[in-house]
């Protein structure tokens, strides 16, 4: 375990833009705090521990181009509303911007958000999903999607040559990275 | 052998329209018996291996991890709606819908992909014999037309395909899914295992298999020499396999036309329609537009194989005229009618709270099989005709189930393994109705000046009520299999989007109730064959292309036999 109580928000900040060797170049799609609440948010969802965290593996970018590019017009404004819904809840919550407040802040945030979104599904099932859940499905497949998170947190196997129906779990087996 | 003058500019013994699955097949067995075969394909070459680029690219290396943009659901909107087709990886595989747009009375998903190959590069290889239950279905039942083939009729050309394609399987001896000249099986897995032991114990004539695909687990010497080999577990099938491990006229049935040095393929050839010889009842050649320069060619032949798959080969019938066929090829009024499909969408999942020790290692590029059990003594039992199998399988959860929390606590689950699932969907067979058809278009045309089709099919009551059966049946084997909350789904079902449209140019007893002769000769002009799913007299509920296969195999080496002895 690792430094996670120390990734003050300004070292994520600081690592937010980065680009990585092989990440695709910086967009403009977002605004700087956009950015900011992106970045701070990813890292909430997948930090920094013994593996890489969301900004080391370049998520706050690839996440930018997603958006930009693969997203339909109707799904960027709702993420966009998502993220100033966010940052809105923080100020209310603590009087400041969600990229300003402490890791520790964030995340009990996003708990208590998560659990009343999960209150409201379950009592209207057919409701969009969040945009809480819909912010960590894309972390969540940016982050395996990338060369260090599938490699590091996850297993990257190009060329099984071979399928075991049975293969034993040791504590050391790590989970398949998606390739399809 | 010349039947033809070859020194006659455009002229060739045998004509093959389309090289996919069925296209690859015809040129393969008339380029073997010595003809010398044109093949004429609309989409662009596309070479075995050096052509698949994105074969070896891990996710991080596409532009968007591999996910489709918004532009390339713009413009490929309907081939997009099977949800997993267009992507970075291989979205480029399947046409783009803004250049070949067609008329939807009703919605029929229609999934092409035009290169060289057609859509044998992209298929999910699932390879199955129709029992002779299928073939007497429709005589028993009075449904459709009776088939002019028996089982029997077919079996040594699914044994002749299944050999040279590689169909890997294990063998049950169940009348309802014959079994055939495999390869060794592909595992099942822990769970899976679990499952079969419960279901066939619960159940005595259901059987949970290992489905039976076109990868070769133990090639022969005609594949090796072919330069094919080995499946690597990989599953990144559908960008083209490196290995040639899989079964694509790429791999297999065109290098071992080309080898004969009797293939000539020429690209970019959109095959208009037949030139008939009203005076002697046949086919002089065929009318291309060439995709490009949209320049008109003509092409001569003794023998032409339709091969485009069903609705192009379909339209090309249609478009086919002549003072004696005013209304293209046919005198029964079948052209066009009898659209089916298998319906799908509709199944179970559960989760599995064992075998928490194992996993599974390799990505199998199959699933397991339940061949069908419903209606094989009675038919109509349950209110509908025929039945259904299921294709699904089982697998460890991982990175992408639902995980509440954040930070570290969040991060460690993400990264662990999850419980078992296990899910199953049914493949449905589709009654071949008359009012399902697709027709040319009166007023509206293509970039090359083609008739847009139109479609106007639905599934009707007796695919829906199978339907309900199809999920319970799934529920009640999972729950029999130890599964935890289990879920079902049965969405609207759609006709297209299993991928295995035919039977609009149906084979008969006779010209006055289909459009082919049991041999798949167009009644009427015998030097014309049809031999990709425009031929199915029905459906079956097994995935088709093998049948296509057998049949293409079994036309060319009897169309060549006519030819010998002067019949053609
Ligand atoms: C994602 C996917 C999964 C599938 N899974 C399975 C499965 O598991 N099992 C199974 O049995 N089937 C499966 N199928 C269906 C299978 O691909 C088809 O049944 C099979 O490819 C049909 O073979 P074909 O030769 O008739 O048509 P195709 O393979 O489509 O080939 C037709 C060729 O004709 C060309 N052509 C079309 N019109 C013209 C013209 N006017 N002139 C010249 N050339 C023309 C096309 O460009 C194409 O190359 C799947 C399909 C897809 C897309
Ligand atoms: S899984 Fe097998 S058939 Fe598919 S691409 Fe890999 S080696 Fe080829």
């Amino acid at each position: 375990m690792t430094g996670v109580g120390l990734l003050l928000p300004e070292a994520v900040l600081a690592r937010a833009g980065e680009i990585l060797e092989g990440a695709p170049p910086k967009r403009r799609f977002f605004n700087g705090t956009e950015k900011r609440i992106v970045a701070a948010f990813a890292e909430c969802v997948v930090p920094r521990t013994d593996t890489p965290g969301a900004a080391d593996v370049g998520a706050p970018g690839w996440i930018e181009i997603l958006v930009d590019d693969c997203y339909d017009y109707d799904d960027q404004m709702d993420f966009r509303e998502g993220l100033m819904e966010m940052d809105q809840a923080a100020r209310d919550r603590f009087g400041k911007g969600f990229s300003r407040l402490t890791y520790g802040q964030q995340v009990q945030l996003l708990t208590d958000l998560e659990r009343s979104d999960i209150a409201r599904a379950k009592a209207d099932p057919h409701a969009p999903p969040s945009f809480i859940r819909s912010f960590k499905d894309l972390v969540k497949l940016v982050y395996v999607s990338t060369e260090r998170g599938a490699n590091e947190a996850f297993s990257y196997v190009a060329i099984p040559g071979r399928y075991d129906g049975a293969a034993p779990v040791q504590p050391t087996t790590k989970v398949e990275a998606p390739v399809w | 052998m010349y039947f033809n003058n070859i020194n006659e500019p455009n002229t060739y013994d045998a004509i093959v329209v389309g090289s996919g699955i069925s296209g690859g097949w015809a040129a393969k067995e008339l380029c073997e018996k010595g003809m010398k075969t044109l093949v004429l394909e609309r989409g662009r070459d596309f070479q075995h291996v050096t052509d698949y680029k994105t074969a070896y690219l891990a996710p991080w290396e596409f532009p968007h991890l591999k996910r489709s943009t918004r532009q390339m659901r713009r413009e490929q909107s309907v081939q997009m709606r099977t949800g997993y087709t267009v992507s970075e990886a291989h979205g480029y595989l399947f046409v783009k819908d803004t250049e070949h747009p067609y008329i939807e009375h009703k919605r029929f998903d229609w999934m092409r992909g035009y290169q060289k190959g057609g859509r044998s590069i992209t298929w999910g290889k699932q390879s199955y014999r129709l029992s002779p239950m299928d073939f007497e279905a429709n005589a028993k039942e009075g449904i459709g037309t009776p088939w002019p083939v028996s089982y029997d009729d077919i079996a040594p050309w699914y044994s002749y395909a299944e050999r040279f394609a590689g169909i890997s399987g294990s063998k049950e001896g169940l009348p309802q899914l014959p079994d055939g000249d495999f390869q060794p099986p592909m595992a099942l897995n822990a769970v899976e295992l679990e499952a079969k032991k419960a279901i066939e114990t619960k159940w005595k004539g259901r059987k949970l298999i290992i489905g039976r695909a076109a990868h070769l687990t133990e090639p022969t010497e005609e594949q090796i020499n072919l330069g094919r080999g080995q499946c690597q577990y990989r599953n990144l099938c559908m960008r083209g396999c490196p290995f040639g491990a899989y079964f694509s006229s790429q791999a297999a049935t065109l290098p071992a036309a080309a080898r004969t040095g009797n293939m000539t393929l020429r690209p970019h050839s959109i095959v208009h329609s037949i030139i008939l010889d009203d005076d002697k009842g046949r086919a002089k050649g065929v009318r291309v537009i060439d995709e490009n320069t949209g320049q008109a060619i003509e092409f001569f032949a003794r023998v032409i194989f339709l091969c485009a798959s069903a609705l192009p080969s379909t339209a090309i019938l249609m478009r086919s005229t002549s003072k004696r066929n005013p209304n293209g090829m046919d005198e029964s009024g079948a052209l066009g009618h009898y659209l089916m499909d298998h319906h799908l969408g509709v199944g179970a999942n559960g989760v599995f709270e064992g075998h928490l020790d194992k996993t599974t290692f390799g990505r199998r590029p199959n699933g397991i099989y339940i061949p069908r059990y419903r209606n094989l003594h009675e038919p109509g039992t349950g209110g509908y005709l025929r039945g259904f199998g299921y294709q699904g399988g089982a697998s460890r959860q991982g990175w992408s189930r639902n995980i509440e929390g954040f930070g570290v606590e969040f991060k460690k689950q993400f990264t662990s393994f999850g419980a078992w699932e296990m899910g199953m969907g049914g493949f449905g067979e589709c009654l071949p109705y008359y009012e399902n058809k697709v027709e040319l278009s009166k007023t509206r045309t293509d970039r090359w000046g083609l008739p847009l089709l139109e479609f106007d099919a639905e599934f009707k009551d007796n695919e829906k009520k199978m339907r309900i059966d199809m999920m319970n049946d799934a529920a009640e084997m999972l729950e029999a299999a130890g599964m935890k909350d289990i879920s079902t789904h049965n969405s609207e079902p759609v006709i297209g989007l299993g991928i295995h449209e035919m039977g609009t140019a149906r084979m008969g007893t006779s010209s006055k109730n289909s459009v082919l002769n049991k041999w798949n000769q167009v009644w009427g002009t015998p030097n014309v064959f049809c031999t990709d799913g425009a031929f199915m007299t029905s459906a079956g509920c097994q995935n088709p292309s093998l049948t296509y296969m057998a049949f293409t195999a079994r036309a060319a080496n009897y169309a060549v036999e006519e030819l010998k002895k002067g019949n053609l």
